[in-house]
This record gives structure tokens, sequence and C-alpha cells, in this order.
């Protein structure tokens, strides 16, 4: 599974801290804050199936179609890498990946990191998602025509770049690049989930990291999230958008560090 | 206006170029903004294309300007990206104007930008109607091509299942006439008669010949293959000559001369075997010249089986000795017999024997060659 | 392993008569003596009442409740010394779908070779 989900890990640590990215790329996302933690934890990210350098053939359309598929390979990963008692930092979807694989198997994860978490993205009754049924439905078809050619000719071709010298150019190219109809999919499965039912009560410390001006996971569902889970803390992070693991590394690796 | 200003501008006019209105009037959109995608300026032509002043999206985030996809793709994919590479190129996205209406384009965007220490972003954005429809009537008639295939996939194996239903009925009614015919050969019958009975035979041995390549055309295409039933424990000789005995009696001229130089046993499939003698004797007594004799060579070394079978007449072309072996392939004469199966067929069978057929044709000769390795 | 008879018997099963004659015709000029049914059920309603059939001779695909190939079956475990040749124009069978003492003959027959074969199986 490690294999399969292109896992690497690094620090010294006795206890795990398993990093998992949401819809949209990859394990990089988590290059400003995991090797933060490294002094203390052995750190691990990885790449679910489907997304950045996984086992494409390993994708199969119908384990993925709910997040339990995504939560299985969670677990299996975790359990094959001897976790227990660890640390899971979930951003986007992954946040309920995370809930959801914690849930099934109760000794891998004893502390939570949600980062922009949501249940459901459309809204339902007094449940405000933040999209109407109308919205995803839009965004589906979009995908479907490929409009944004979210595809392999849209990815950019980066001339190498004087602001971030660190960034060797073959990252630079395979940044952000997933396989159209695997991408596709994913967007499907995340953004018509419905994962309430899997808030409530857990057997671990919760914490919500929440940005100002995020479209996909706004303030009111961050708070949302926070109500339904009890004993969960939420912390209101001085970034904007939806990634402060890229655009505001060092307020999120604080407010980790805080938790933890 | 200030000195530095008055020179400024007197430099600008000097040159001749108006940076400021070239930046508001450029051919495409332009828009500036902070790290968090807040928009600190746009130009003239951007915000013509949003139905709003300028001033306006000052404040604005890029991504409120775009379509639902347009926003979750920015915050899930753009953002992170310019992070990360520092620019990003070529992304279609939509824009949407304050009537709600869309605007196609294909944003180029840059990161990378620094005014003291803060880095700005910047982006460039060009209309894309026509590229899009463009785009999307490609993408139509790939889709539609792709279904065309899948349909005609479909009719393609229903019609070959049905010539392969077709073939194995026929057999049966067949295999009756011709025993049929076997006794009525023994009744007492006048010389006419026997003639006829003689001639029926032949037409079954053809319309047999036809029904097992037509089958076994059928099944190939339908995925089987030539299947093999291997037994090196018969005899090959005894059935090739039957074949040859049986052509000869349906085709009485030219006479066919035979050399048999066979060590049994020969591992193969002794029907098949006879089935691709069958063919290509067929083929040369109906192309071949009516007189001149048609010569059977079977025989084995010690590492392989070699059948030959030649013809005298008119030369083939190389043009269609290159294509004899493709199925329902006729060459120019419409008027000879077949469906144009036999040498495919015959080829075929080669092959599963893991053995070549080859054809050469001369002045002299036009002769079918099938070799096959001995086991090992 | 026949009984040592002056006069061998083969029972010849086959639906098509044409065919049938024809098989018929075949083994009563190589001297033996014929049976004749039109399936399975027929052969061994006759197999019953007689007990000097000495080789079932039979075509595979025909109606009534079983086909040849299942009819050989039935004969080699009742009759367990009788051979078998089985017959098609339509499939091949192998040895090992055949009982032991069976063996397969593909239609259209060569006349020679049929007699042949039955006088091999039969002296076996």
């Amino acid at each position: 599974m490690a294999k399969r989900l292109n896992a690497r890990a690094a620090g010294t640590g006795a206890r795990a801290m398993l990093f998992a990215h949401g819809f949209g790329c990859d394990q990089n996302m988590w290059r400003y804050v995991a090797p933060a933690f490294e002094q203390d934890f052995q750190t691990i990210v990885f790449d679910y199936v489907g997304a950045g350098a996984s086992d494409l053939t390993a994708y199969d359309p119908q384990k993925y179609a709910s997040l339990e598929g995504y939560a299985d390979d969670v677990v299996a990963l975790a359990t094959e890498l001897g976790i227990s008692d660890g640390v899971f930092v979930g951003h986007s979807v992954s946040a309920m990946i995370g809930l959801i694989a914690a849930r099934k198997a109760p000794g891998l994860f004893s502390t939570l990191i949600l980062v922009g978490p949501s249940p459901r993205y459309i809204d339902d009754g007094d449940y405000v998602g933040g999209f109407s049924e109308d919205q995803i439905v839009e965004l589906l078809d979009f995908l479907d025509t490929n409009h944004l050619g979210w595809s392999q000719a849209m990815a950019p071709t980066i001339m190498g770049n004087p602001d971030r010298p660190e960034l060797s150019e073959e990252l630079a190219a395979s940044f952000c690049r997933t396989d159209p109809e695997i991408a596709k999919r994913f967007a499907r499965t995340t953004f018509m989930s419905n994962n309430r039912a899997d808030l409530g009560p857990i057997d671990a410390r919760v914490l919500i990291l929440q940005c100002r001006d995020d479209v996909i996971a706004p303030e009111s569902v961050g708070a949302f999230v926070q109500q339904s889970i009890p004993g969960s803390e939420l912390v209101l992070l001085d970034a904007n958008g939806h990634c402060p693991n890229l655009s505001a590394p060092a307020e999120t690796i604080a407010a980790i560090k805080a938790f933890v | 206006m200030s000195e530095v200003e008055a020179g400024a501008s007197a430099a600008q006019r000097e040159a001749g170029i108006d940076f400021e209105r070239l930046f508001d009037v450029a051919p495409c959109g332009y828009v500036l903004a902070e790290r968090n995608g807040r928009i600190i300026r746009a130009n003239e032509t951007f915000a013509a294309w949003t139905g709003r002043p300028a001033e306006q999206l000052v404040g604005k985030r890029f991504s409120d300007l775009l379509s639902i996809a347009g926003k979750i793709f920015y915050e899930t994919h753009f953002a992170p990206t310019l992070h990360m590479a520092g620019s990003f190129n070529e992304v279609a996205l939509d824009l949407v104007d304050d009537q709600g209406a869309k605007l196609p384009v294909l944003v180029n965007a840059t990161g990378g930008l620094h005014d003291g220490e803060h880095v700005q972003i910047l982006f460039a954005v060009f209309r894309a109607t026509q590229r899009r429809q463009y785009e999307q009537g490609l993408l139509e008639a790939r889709d539609k091509a792709e279904a065309t295939i899948v349909s005609e996939r479909a009719t393609s194996e229903l019609q070959e299942q049905f010539i392969a239903v077709l073939g194995h009925d026929l057999r049966n009614p067949i295999a009756s006439i011709a025993s049929g015919i076997h006794m009525l050969a023994k009744e007492t019958i006048s010389q006419r008669g026997a003639r006829v009975v003689e001639l029926m035979s032949g037409s079954i041995l053809r319309a047999n010949a036809l029904i097992d390549n037509v089958l076994d055309f059928a099944r190939g295409r339908l995925g089987g293959g030539i299947t093999l039933d291997r037994n090196a424990r018969e005899p090959l000789e005894p059935v090739l000559r039957q074949v040859v005995a049986e052509l000869q009696s349906v085709y009485p001229k030219p006479t066919i001369e035979t050399r048999y130089e066979l060590a049994d046993p020969v591992d193969c499939d002794r029907m098949r075997i006879g089935q691709l003698l069958s063919n290509l004797l067929g083929n040369a007594l109906t192309h071949g010249a009516k007189d001149q004799p048609i010569m059977v060579d079977a025989s084995t070394s010690r590492s392989e089986l070699v059948i030959a079978v030649s013809n005298g007449g008119e030369p083939i072309p190389p043009q269609v000795l290159e294509r004899l072996f493709q199925p329902f392939f006729r060459g120019d004469d419409r008027v000879k017999h077949g469906l144009g199966l036999g040498l495919h067929i015959a080829a075929e069978i080669a092959r599963a024997h893991e053995g070549m057929l080859v054809a050469r044709s001369d002045v002299k000769a036009t002769t079918f060659v099938f070799t096959m390795p001995l086991d090992i | 392993m026949a009984v040592d008879r002056a006069v061998l018997t083969v029972l010849v099963v086959e639906d098509d008569a044409l065919v049938r004659m024809h098989g018929i015709d075949i083994l009563e000029d190589a001297g033996f003596a014929v049976l004749e049914a039109a399936d399975a059920d027929e052969a061994l309603v006759i197999l019953d009442g007689l007990d000097d059939v000495d080789l079932l001779f039979s075509d595979v695909d025909m109606p009534g409740s079983m086909s040849g190939l299942d009819l050989a079956h039935v004969v080699h475990e009742r009759w367990p010394d009788m051979p078998v040749l089985l017959t098609s124009g339509h499939h091949r069978i192998c040895e090992a779908q055949l009982p032991a003492e069976g063996k397969f003959v593909t239609k259209p027959w060569a006349q020679a070779a049929l007699v042949k074969q039955i006088r091999d199986l039969l002296h076996a």
C-alpha cells in the first residue's frame, strides 16, 4: 500500500504524523508544513490513488466512488506502517476521509487535524454547505466537457522559477498533474459527498483549522463541524483561501504545533 | 504637473509610448492582484468583459469573477500552483459578467512580481470564445466517431455471428445430400445419371470447403482463431492423398501429379493440413492453365514439413501477389469462383502450425509453398 | 473385447435419415451386420433388448434426451466392454471427453478409414 500511494516517510519521532492532501493536487501540498514536524514526529506524506505519483492502475471507479474507498486506503496504509496513536492531518476532503478512517480503525489515530473540512458541499435545508445543487451540477458538467482543460494538455509548462529555486523543474512540471478522468471522478465523489453522519463524538482529539475567504469550506461550515464534534477545537487562521498549507504555512504549522 | 512628472511625460511623448494607456487598452485583460487574489488594479479591457467599471473590481477576488467551476479550480489548482511554481499558463476558464453571462477565456498568470516585499500576481486574460467553440466541436466529433466505432463493431460482430450460425446450420443438409449422392451412385443408373451424380459430388465437395472456410473465417474474426487438434500418431499421407483424389475427380483436368516423401509421424492437425492442401489445390485448379499439370509435392526433412503446389498459366502480377492472402481478396478475376477466403484460411492454418505460406509466380509456374517446423 | 463371432454387429445411431443410410451402407459393404436407431433413446431400447451388439457408432448432436457423447458414457457404464465410435461434422471430441475404449472420427467420412477404425476397435 505504501508503494501504491507513493508514501514518503521522514523524521525521527516515536509518534507518527500522517499528512493527507485534499482534492486538487498531491502530497506536495504539504512541502512547507510537514518538514517542520520532522524533529518530533515521524512524518508521512502520500498520494491518494489517482493523484500525484500513486499507482494509477490501482484506480477502481467503484471503490473510489465514495470516500469510504479512500478511507480504506488510509487505514491500510496506517496499518501497514504500524501506526498507532498517531496524528492525522487532513486537508479539504481528506478531513472527512480521516474521520471515516478513524472510526473504521479506532486505534490508529488519537489526534485529528482537519484543515478546511466540509462534510457536505451542497446546501441541504438548513444546512449551508456553500453550494447549491445546480452549482455542483454545473461544476460536474463543466468537468465532463473538459472545459477547464483539466487535462494533461493544460498542465503548465514551467520554465523554472527564480522565486522558488529549491523547486526542481521536474517537480514543477509534475505538480498538480492528475489523470483527467480520475480527476473528474474524484471531483464527483468529493462534491457530491454527504458525510454529516461521520461527524459526532469520536474518541480522539480534534482540531479544525479554518481560513477566511474560503469559498470551498466557508467559516459557517467550519463552525458546523466544530459544533458537531464534541470537544473539538476550532482555530481561525490568519490566512485566505482554501490552502493555508501553501499560502500560510507558518500559521498552519504554529496552529498544529500548539495542539499536538 | 511636477518637473519630474513633466519630464517623465515628455520622455514618454518623445518616445511616443504612453504605457499607462497601453496597459488599459491592451488587446488582452490585465489584472494585478495581491498574493491572496484580491484585485489591486484591472485594465479597461478586462473591466469591460466583466461588465463593471475597473474601479469597482478593486478589492474583489479574481476568483469572484469566475464561474463556480472556475472558483473551485482556482482554490484547488490555480492558486496552489502559483504558489509552488510561480506561474500557471493556458488555463481555460469562464468569466462571469454582471448579467451572469459567461465569457470563455484563456488565462496566463505569474506570481513573481514584487512590490517591495509583497508578492503580487499578474493575470493576462485572453478571449477564447471561438477557440472554445472549436474545441467543443472537436470533442463532439470525437465522441460521435467513438460512438460510431462502437456501434459498427457491434454490428460487425452480429454479422459474423450470423455467418457462423449459418455455416454451422448448413453443414447438416449438405452432409445429408452428400450421403444421398453416395447411395444414389450405387443404384442402377444410366450413364448420364452417373455423370450427374459425379457432378453433384463435386458441387458438394466445393460447398463443404466453402462452409469450412467461411466458418473458420467467422470464428477467427470473433476471436477464436484457427484451433488445432494436433496428433502425432496418425499418418498424414492418406489424408493428403484423399484430398488430391477428391479434387481430381471433380476437376479431371489438368492432371495432378504428386510426390510424397513423408516420414511419419508428423505432429500436426491432419484435417487442417488437408484443408490447407485442398484450398491450395482448389486455387491451382481454378486459376491455373488447364493444359499444364499441377504438381503437388509433400515431404519431410529432419526439421520441417514442406508442401508445395504448383500450377502453370499466367503469372500473378506482384501487386496481386502481395495481397493474395488477405481475406476476400479475389484479384482481378471476379469471374473465377470463390469468396477469396481459401488462401487466407490456408495462411492462417500455416500460422497456427507455426509455419508459413509463401507464393511466387513467374511465366514458368506459380507455386505456393507451405513450410512448418517439425518438433522439437 | 468382441465375442468371437463370424459376423459382428454394429449399432448405428444417427438422426438424419440419409446420413444414417449412408453409414449403414458403408458398414454392410464392409461385412458387418447393422442395427439402426434415430436417437439415443431408441438406441438404449435396442441395447437393452439384445446382447450381441459389438460396437456403438453414434452421431453426437441428436434430438432426444441425450447427446451421443452422453450415450457413449451411459453405454460404457452399462456395457464396459463395448467399444464406442463417435462421429460429428460440427464438434471435435477429444480423447479426454470420451469414455475408455472410445474413439472419434470427423464427418465427412473417408470410407476406408472409417471401416479400418471400426475394425481396429473391435479387435483391440
